[in-house]
């Protein structure tokens, strides 16, 4: 099977990892089956509505997510790489309810070319799975639009960190001036 | 939505260079003056200026007016408005994986379950 060249995540595209007490196959089925899917995706209180999934290079990739606070959603996509219980790339977009291809939501300049691939990585470490996931624009051209630069910042891990302990800060220096006050 | 937008994109833009959030750091500490944030970028008074000028323009800071030492400090309001956006998409995944978690306990459970019920039958039939 041919890799596309993304074997090692850059640390720089790095969303988030974690160990699960579980063993690997059973992590890459949750992943990978509808029916488990919408048991897990998106916080308590969302819900997944009309997902289809067909985990194969190629296959497709499409669900809408309505949050908690009631909005909806849709993305839609295929599965570019799919190798049994270590690894799924898949590549999306955002779409409306007919699966017409619109901006990012929060975005208003993104462009219609661009979609993000995640991609999964599962190893077996000793206590059970490590999931990682991985995110970034593409294509190559479309990464350095302006909003897709954005979302990069937006979203990535590295980058954020000094982000993260600045908001934790200015929180904490809002608190103490409300208290000043 | 549109001038928030526009003032999210200013924001966006000075934060996307290490050395000015490595400044906006710094400063998270306390204010400091233009030579205090220079000095551990090996970088002129000249240069630092030009980042403190898109930062300032992205209102991320301000600067004081007494003297020639011209303090910066942070300024909270826009950078709290980025972060905010950031931590709600982090914590969107972080609310999955805790989920996923459980869903996997679950699963784990109930696969346990059923396969025990399995061997109960197997062993009622032997007898």
């Amino acid at each position: 099977m041919q890799r596309s060249g993304n074997d090692v995540i850059v640390a720089d595209d790095e969303l988030i990892s974690r160990t699960f007490r579980a063993p690997r196959d059973l992590v890459f089925e949750v992943w990978t089956k509808a029916e488990h899917f919408t048991r897990w995706f998106g916080p308590h209180g969302s819900e997944i509505v009309s997902c289809q999934m067909d985990a194969r290079p190629g296959g497709i990739i499409r669900f809408g997510h309505r949050s908690p606070e009631g909005s909806i959603l849709h993305v839609k996509g295929t599965f570019s790489e799919v190798i049994l219980n270590e690894r799924l790339v898949f590549i999306f977009g955002f779409v409306d309810e007919h699966g017409h291809p619109i901006r990012h939501p929060m975005f208003p300049d993104w462009p219609l070319e661009a979609s993000i691939e995640m991609v999964v990585i599962l190893d077996d470490v000793d206590d059970g799975t490590r999931v990682r996931l991985a995110h970034r624009v593409v294509p190559a051209s479309a990464a350095s639009h302006p909003a897709a630069k954005r979302w990069s910042l937006l979203a990535r891990e590295g980058s954020m960190q000094v982000l993260d302990r600045l908001g934790e800060h200015l929180s904490l220096a809002t608190t103490r001036k409300e208290h000043a006050t | 939505m549109n001038s928030q937008q526009d003032s999210l994109s200013t924001t966006f833009a000075a934060l996307a260079d290490p050395t000015r959030r490595a400044i906006l750091a710094r400063l998270s500490r306390g204010s400091a003056t233009v030579s205090e944030l220079a000095a551990p970028f090996a970088m002129s008074g000249p240069a630092v200026s030009k980042h403190l000028r898109v930062l300032e323009r992205a209102r991320l800071i301000t600067r004081g007016r007494e003297a020639q030492w011209r303090p910066c400090q942070l300024e909270a309001g826009p950078l709290r408005e980025v972060a905010d956006w950031t931590a709600a998409y982090r914590r969107f995944w972080e609310k999955s994986f805790d989920r996923l978690d459980g869903y996997l306990e679950e699963l784990q459970a109930t696969r346990r379950e059923a396969a025990g019920k399995e061997k109960g039958k197997a062993r009622a039939k032997k007898r």
